[in-house]
């Protein structure tokens, strides 16, 4: 419907409405995370000696499919010397899918029981990109389906990863580091 | 349809994460509010119900509804049987708590100061108690059991002090309890086991060690963070 508008503006609008939601996201859960009273009670998943050994692992589990994710994502893009297999968008969605959703309930624990806190350089790195990870994905998948700049989208999945992996590092790593490898 | 998968991914996101939210919410003891009417009882439930409305969207906190009675001031006590010693520090409305028995027993606890109630929750303690400049009387819980207290108004370096530290490997968490007589009692935790604390001395934390480990040692106020245990 707007045929009439210049390409250009059109990727830079689509541009603007995807990062400008994702920045909401980010910024929104920051302030929710840092206004309301943690509660430092949480469901615990059934099977895990503790909650924090279940986030560890949830976010262990969502850091390896991540990998997956970075893998498929340079052969479909042919930066990996193989042939694309047919199936290999499929992977990609499906593996992506699950991860998100793994990070959820260990989320949802961080900013139910914890919040966004700040006392030590761990836990502020962790904060922020706690954060910013749901903003970037969720600007990921605005501009999946809108005309943005081909840039967008790989950049955005990079920040995807990175900020999960900085994620994994400060708690899952931090934890099997402190308490051992625990289930 | 496809052109709408990205969007059902985001949805289903955020989906999960309502729902947990929302069970969080339900199964967290501190959001069931008891219908009886019995004073102390009523405090404690009345206090954390503030938020238990609130929605899985971002939501400011509400104002607390009455000045407190003391700006900022800290106790220490024993209990009446000398079971534990206790120490209470507020600041601003609210307060935190710590509460041991030098041996094995310890209990942190995070709460508010509304007018001169004191309530303070702990992961499996609580406090209820009354407040003034001069002295703060109450009730302490840890695991099940029950120690009433009166705890006395004291000035630094009189208070509590948490200390935080690496040792080998293991995140290592110290409570102390300074008294005006100059008594220090203390519980070291690490990895889940309890053990009494290495000595501190208020005029020089700097200096605390564990296993020649050195810890981080900070004088607490009301206003300061702690992970109610």
């Amino acid at each position: 419907m707007n045929a009439h508008v210049p390409a250009r503006n059109r990727q830079t609008r689509a541009l603007v409405v995807a990062f400008g939601i994702g920045s909401l996201v980010a910024v929104g859960l920051g302030v929710y995370g840092s206004t309301h009273e943690p509660t430092f009670f949480a469901l615990n998943l059934a099977g895990f000696s503790s909650g924090l050994a279940a986030k560890a692992w949830l976010a262990t589990g969502a850091f390896l499919l991540a990998v997956v994710q970075l893998v498929s994502a340079l052969i479909m893009y042919g930066r990996i010397p193989v042939r694309a297999p047919s199936w290999i968008g499929g992977l990609h969605r499906w593996s992506g899918r699950a991860a998100v959703l793994l990070t959820v309930p260990v989320a949802v624990h961080c900013l139910y029981a914890l919040g966004f806190q700040a006392g030590e350089p761990r836990v502020l790195v962790h904060s922020l990109f706690g954060c910013f990870f749901y903003g970037a994905f969720t600007a990921k998948m605005l501009v999946l389906r809108a005309d943005t700049p081909n840039w967008t989208l790989p950049v955005l999945g990079g920040a995807v990863f990175s900020a999960l992996t900085a994620l994994w590092l400060t708690a899952s790593v931090w934890f099997f580091t402190t308490s051992g490898l625990t289930f | 349809m496809k052109k709408y998968a990205p969007l059902a991914t985001l949805v289903a996101v955020v989906l999960l994460g309502a729902g947990l939210l929302v069970a969080n919410m339900l199964s967290n003891p501190a959001n069931r509010t008891t219908t009886s009417a019995a004073s102390p009882s009523a405090a404690v439930a009345a206090a954390p119900s503030e938020w238990a409305s609130a929605a899985p969207a971002p939501a400011p906190e509400s104002a607390p509804p009455a000045a407190p009675a003391v700006a900022e001031k800290a106790y220490t006590a024993r209990s009446a049987g000398n079971e534990v010693t206790v120490a209470i520090a507020v600041k601003d409305g609210k307060a935190v708590a710590y509460a041991c028995d030098g041996k094995k027993i310890e209990a942190w606890l995070e709460g508010t100061l509304t007018g001169g109630d004191l309530t303070l929750q702990g992961k499996t303690s609580s406090i209820t108690a009354t407040t003034d400049e001069k002295a703060t009387f109450g009730t302490i819980t840890v695991d099940g059991k029950e120690w009433p207290f009166s705890a006395k108004g004291v000035a630094a370096p009189a208070g509590l002090y948490e200390g935080r530290g690496t040792v080998a490997k293991v995140a290592t968490r110290v409570g102390w309890i300074v008294e005006d007589n100059g008594n220090v009692t203390g519980v070291t935790s690490a990895n889940g086991t309890r053990e009494p604390a290495p000595p501190l001395d208020p005029a020089n934390p700097g200096a605390t060690t564990i296993d020649g480990t050195p810890v981080a040692v900070t004088a607490l106020d009301g206003n300061s963070e702690v992970i109610p245990r």
